[in-house]
């Protein structure tokens, strides 16, 4: 239960830091972080996998609502749910991570390397999604990539940031 | 049945994936102008290149009925010609031509036509339209009257750069009064009721017409839309109900829209000057 109640606790900061804080901070053309896919990376693993997807769903419609970028957000945020199912069910043992004690994907379960691919696959892909539906043209490829990849790299490390000051 | 329960089971987890990226991506193209902008001008793009695709691959089919049709229209423009052009001349001197370009210089040129290939093309709805591969960049514009070598085909009514779409005789909201040149009679309203795209009916002309059955129907020179005598059909039936004073009269057309290929657009090279003197707009003072 307090689990639960942690998790949407942690929705909404990340729903209104993304839309009334992040949105608003000019930080450049190719900069775009979006934190809030900590929610989805602090899943525990056995949560499941059709409520994950509506949650993102959900929370991607909520965002979206906050920052008037209809569909934007949650087609992204519904992607990345579905790739992270797909990478979890096949790269994670629960069992071995269970008999750790933890709960879901963390630096301490599979170390450094592991989390660092995992981290930078699951951001990466849902920042395509959302650049690739935001610049919406086959011609802007490459200015999607660049802008996917930079703000890739600034999301990672406002989510190390929030795991940190969160404990998460 | 079994089967498929059994495969929407196993797949159950994509497809709830699937449904809801696809309903967010369907709100981004409904609600976020920029991309229902791209995405429709994309669609219709390719909608079109389809379009013209199928189109050369179905003329080929037609080629034989095409040149039937050019044949027909060339000996009728001969015989409109009236100059004496190819009588039996074939080996004539350069004076003859001095001559034709004499006369021919007395006209003014009122109509110029546009050709143009139908790529699609619908009989079977109660407003029927088609789209054609030209459009404004080649010079089309909305109001246009649109014939093949056969007879009339409808009236431009929308333009993109290069297609446009227009109304076919065979929409319910085309109107267009004829001319029977038999009676020089000028009356009536050709108008499709839907029933069968070969046949359309004559209203609204009085009873003690005497309208006979085979009678052909061309339009009239009071258009200035379409120029005078166009065939539009013949007279295939005609009844005098004897509740109405108008004759009931069904017109078999002369266009079969079920094989429409090459179209001409007409632009009526006065429409301006005949609009503003129809409105009062022309300064007649100094006349």
């Amino acid at each position: 239960m307090i689990d639960r109640l942690k998790l949407i606790v942690l929705a909404l900061i990340l729903a209104f830091l993304q839309s009334f804080l992040l949105e608003q901070v000019d930080m450049g053309f190719w900069l775009r972080p979006m934190p809030y896919i900590l929610l989805f990376l602090s899943f525990p693993l056995n949560f499941n996998k059709y409520i994950q997807l509506v949650i993102a769903f959900v929370f991607g419609t909520f965002i979206d609502l906050l920052s008037g970028s209809f569909g934007t957000n949650s087609a992204s945020c519904v992607f990345l749910v579905y790739i992270k199912q797909l990478v979890d069910s096949r790269f994670v043992d629960f069992d071995s991570i269970k008999l750790q004690g933890e709960r879901y994907i963390n630096i301490r379960t599979k170390g450094w390397v592991f989390f660092a691919y995992y981290i930078f696959g699951l951001t990466f892909s849902h920042h395509f999604v959302f650049f690739a539906l935001d610049f919406f043209e086959f011609s802007s490829i490459f200015r999607i990539l660049i802008t996917t990849f930079v703000s890739t790299l600034g999301t990672i490390s406002l989510v190390l940031l929030f795991k940190s000051i969160f404990r998460i | 049945m079994f089967v498929l329960i059994k495969w929407l089971r196993k797949y159950s987890y994509p497809l709830v994936a699937f449904l809801l990226f696809g309903f967010s991506v369907n709100q981004i193209l409904r609600y976020q102008i920029y991309q229902h902008s791209v995405y429709f001008q994309s669609s219709i793009t390719f909608f079109r290149t389809i379009d013209v695709w199928k189109s050369n691959f179905v003329t080929y089919f037609q080629l034989r009925h095409d040149n039937e049709i050019l044949a027909n229209e060339n000996i009728r423009l001969r015989n409109q010609l009236k100059i004496g052009l190819v009588k039996n001349e074939p080996f004539r001197d350069t004076s003859y031509f001095d001559s034709v370009s004499k006369e021919l210089s007395n006209y003014r040129v009122m109509y110029s036509y546009i050709k143009a290939k139908v790529i699609r093309n619908t009989t079977n709805s109660s407003n029927n339209f088609f789209t054609i591969d030209q459009g404004k960049n080649q010079g089309i514009y909305p109001g246009m009257a649109v014939i093949n070598p056969e007879g009339i085909v409808g009236v431009i009514v929308g333009c993109s750069q290069n297609f446009s779409r227009g109304m076919s005789v065979l929409n319910s909201k085309f109107g267009l009064t004829p001319l029977i040149p038999e009676m020089n009679l000028r009356q009536g309203v050709i108008n499709w009721k839907g029933a069968n795209a070969r046949i359309v009916d004559l209203d609204e002309i009085n009873r003690t017409e005497k309208i006979k059955q085979g009678m052909i129907v061309v339009t009239s020179n009071f258009s200035s839309i379409f120029p005078a005598n166009i065939p539009i059909g013949k007279i295939e039936k005609v009844e005098s109900p004897l509740n109405s004073q108008y004759h009931k009269i069904s017109l078999k057309l002369a266009t079969n829209f079920n094989k429409l290929n090459t179209v001409y657009c007409i632009k009526n090279n006065f429409n301006n000057e005949i609009d503003s003197l129809n409105s009062g707009t022309l300064n007649l003072s100094n006349d």
